[in-house]
């Protein structure tokens, strides 16, 4: 029970929209006399959120799919339209009133989406960061349009194959992830961290017949590669690019 | 002039064309109640429900999932359901202008006339009208303007990306861009192919496409379906100027909600904002309305002793469309029709409602069954 009381803390977050919700199908079961939308939008959500709120049903959920998306049985339940419905039925006639103070109390009681920390002012019409365009882009001429294996700082990974597959890379996203902390992966080992050994970097890399390095320019000083063969493309937004003319025979196959 | 011709192309094939599609399920409607938010509706979900029962057996049946195959497909299946849809609905009675070209149309036969047209235009609507329209082209603006970044996208959008520039269909670690056998628990939600498709037909990046392009079409699109779904419950008020002017302002207090709803990442509202393309927010912000608008319309064809074909119709379409968004979307959805329909059957004492219903989720069946045959493999490891 504990963790469905969490679901619905985490999904009310800094909001009140739960209460709202309540507030809101208390005034409906008095107010709507309309035997339909009684059942379809009244007794058939509040059913749905007793179903949700019992426990067989999110054990039985969590051995299917897991305890992190039991939330979006919440989804299915719709808040702010019943809101909203409450809201212009209580003040049909004063609407401008009604809305006035309703739009006031979810802007006062919400947080604003445009205030989230994700959300930052575009540089380009692909929504991702510019170095990343760059990068892949200069990657791809040294290839002149070729497939390849690039190893990209962890900042990067996210990023680079939303603009361009054909840079295959060792590890990506996943590596981000709190469910990979304990998986071994040697040229994300290596270049997650703060000075890279350039020897151990290298012979990761051509175990995954990976071609390309990508390095922050912060990082620059602390390796040479140039004693392993490694040519220097070039600097592209503050990172590194460096070139294995190593054949890869997986790729090249 | 390429980037405004890719734009037309974007307009017609993720706009024009879905909205289009509408018209064949329509067609079950009488030409009084073809209205524009109905097609809309209808017309994707159509759109999405094709891709989707197009898409599978390309997916599973051809080598490495021959998308090309699947776009030709696509292409001739669309063309075929709008020109049926465009015979039918001309050959019984047409379509319903939009609310507001009625109004007008009015008005000018008022001044015609010689009489005061400012009767039929009421001012209190008007004025919510476009403080909604407004706000939802701040939306659009700040979606277009403002990058999300979002961990997801690195699977989905490199999908999308994946696809369009190698012709094949999830046989590819996104992540990596190692090839690997179908990755089951999330190939049989096309919509990552459906933007593909887009993005190879209007030659845009999927990224593009998908981030910048396609909030434009599916922030209306969720507004719509709360729209529908809105006037699904005063269907018996929209009648007069009282009932109508709630649905402007149910509108504002929407869009308010949407951009104030930030409140935690779990809700609809977040997932609108921030993941507009993904199919979460398509199931949670544009399937789920429309499943009550279905729920409703069946529960007042009840009242009024209808037989709700088109609406039954929608109902199917929407259980296949649930399968196109994410994977565990059918099952969601597929409990919650049923679950719906048992009630309003015990309800109006109509036990047929709840039989349509489940021959409404076979999809969802048929779907839970390859779901369960591609991950058996993994769940037995």
């Amino acid at each position: 029970m504990s963790q469905i009381i969490n679901t619905i803390e985490e999904y009310q977050g800094s909001g009140w929209i739960l209460v709202f919700y309540g507030i809101a199908l208390v005034a409906l079961f008095f107010r709507e006399n309309d035997r339909g939308n009684r059942i379809a939008f009244l007794y058939l959500p509040a059913l749905w959120f007793v179903i949700f709120l019992l426990p067989p049903v999110h054990s039985l959920y969590v051995r299917i799919d897991g305890n992190d998306t039991y939330y979006r049985l919440l989804w299915l339940i719709p808040m702010i339209v019943t809101i909203g419905y409450a809201l212009v039925r209580q003040f049909a006639d004063h609407l401008y009133i009604g809305v006035i103070l309703l739009c006031a109390v979810l802007a006062i009681s919400g947080t604003c989406v445009y205030r989230n920390e994700n959300l930052t002012r575009a540089t380009n019409p692909y929504h991702l960061p510019q170095y990343v365009v760059d990068v892949c882009d200069a990657i791809m001429e040294d290839t002149d349009g070729e497939r390849t294996m690039a190893a990209m700082p962890p900042e990067m990974v996210q990023f680079v194959r939303q603009y361009e597959t054909r840079i295959m890379m060792p590890y990506g996203r996943e590596m981000l992830m709190p469910s990979y902390a304990n998986v071994e992966m040697p040229v994300y080992d290596i270049m997650n961290q703060d000075t890279i050994n350039g020897k151990e970097l290298v012979a990761a890399i051509r175990d995954y017949n990976c071609n390309y390095i990508v390095v922050s320019s912060i990082k620059i000083d602390t390796i040479d590669l140039s004693e392993y063969g490694i040519e220097f493309v070039g600097l592209v937004d503050g990172f590194a690019i460096y070139h294995d003319p190593t054949e890869s025979a997986s790729l090249t196959d | 002039m390429r980037t405004v011709l890719s734009i037309l192309l974007f307009a017609v094939f993720a706009g024009l064309v879905p909205v289009l599609t509408g018209l064949l399920p329509c067609s079950l409607l009488p030409a009084g109640k073809r209205t524009f938010h109905r097609l809309v509706i209808t017309g994707y979900m159509t759109t999405f429900a094709l891709f989707e029962v197009l898409g599978l057996p390309v997916l599973f049946f051809t080598k490495l999932g021959d998308f090309y195959l699947l776009l030709g497909m696509y292409l001739a299946a669309t063309a075929a359901v709008i020109v049926l849809g465009i015979v039918r609905t001309y050959k019984s009675g047409g379509v319903c202008l939009p609310q507001p070209v009625r109004t007008l149309q009015k008005a000018r036969i008022l001044r015609k006339n010689g009489d005061d047209p400012s009767s039929v235009i009421d001012r209190e609507a008007l004025v919510l009208w476009i403080v909604f329209w407004a706000l939802l082209v701040f939306e659009i603006v700040m979606a277009i303007t403002h990058a999300s970044y979002d961990g997801d996208d690195s699977y989905y959008v490199a999908q999308s990306v994946q696809t369009y520039q190698t012709g094949t269909m999830y046989h590819y670690i996104p992540y990596t861009g190692i090839t690997t056998s179908l990755d089951g628990r999330h190939a049989m939600a096309l919509l990552p192919m459906w933007i593909s498709a887009v993005s190879v037909l209007c030659r845009l990046h999927p990224a593009i496409v998908s981030h910048t392009l396609l909030p434009v079409i599916f922030l209306p699109l969720a507004d719509i379906s709360c729209y529908s779904l809105m006037r699904a419950l005063l269907y018996n008020k929209v009648g007069n100027k009282r009932g109508r002017r709630m649905i402007p302002a149910f509108l504002v207090i929407l869009a308010v909600a949407q951009i104030f709803g930030n409140n935690s990442i779990y809700t609809p509202e977040s997932f609108l904002m921030l993941r507009t393309w993904q199919g979460k927010t398509l199931f949670a912000c544009v399937v789920v309305p429309v499943a009550f608008y279905v729920l409703l319309n069946i529960a007042h064809h009840l009242q009024d002793h209808n037989a709700p074909n088109y609406t039954f119709l929608l109902m199917f379409l929407l259980n296949v469309t649930a399968g196109f968004t994410t994977s565990m979307a059918p099952f969601y959805l597929g409990a919650l029709l049923v679950l719906g329909s048992l009630m309003l059957s015990a309800g109006f004492r109509k036990p047929w409602v709840l039989g349509r219903t489940i021959l409404c989720c076979i999809p969802n069946a048929v779907y839970a069954v390859i779901l369960v045959i591609l991950m058996l493999p993994n769940l037995l490891a």
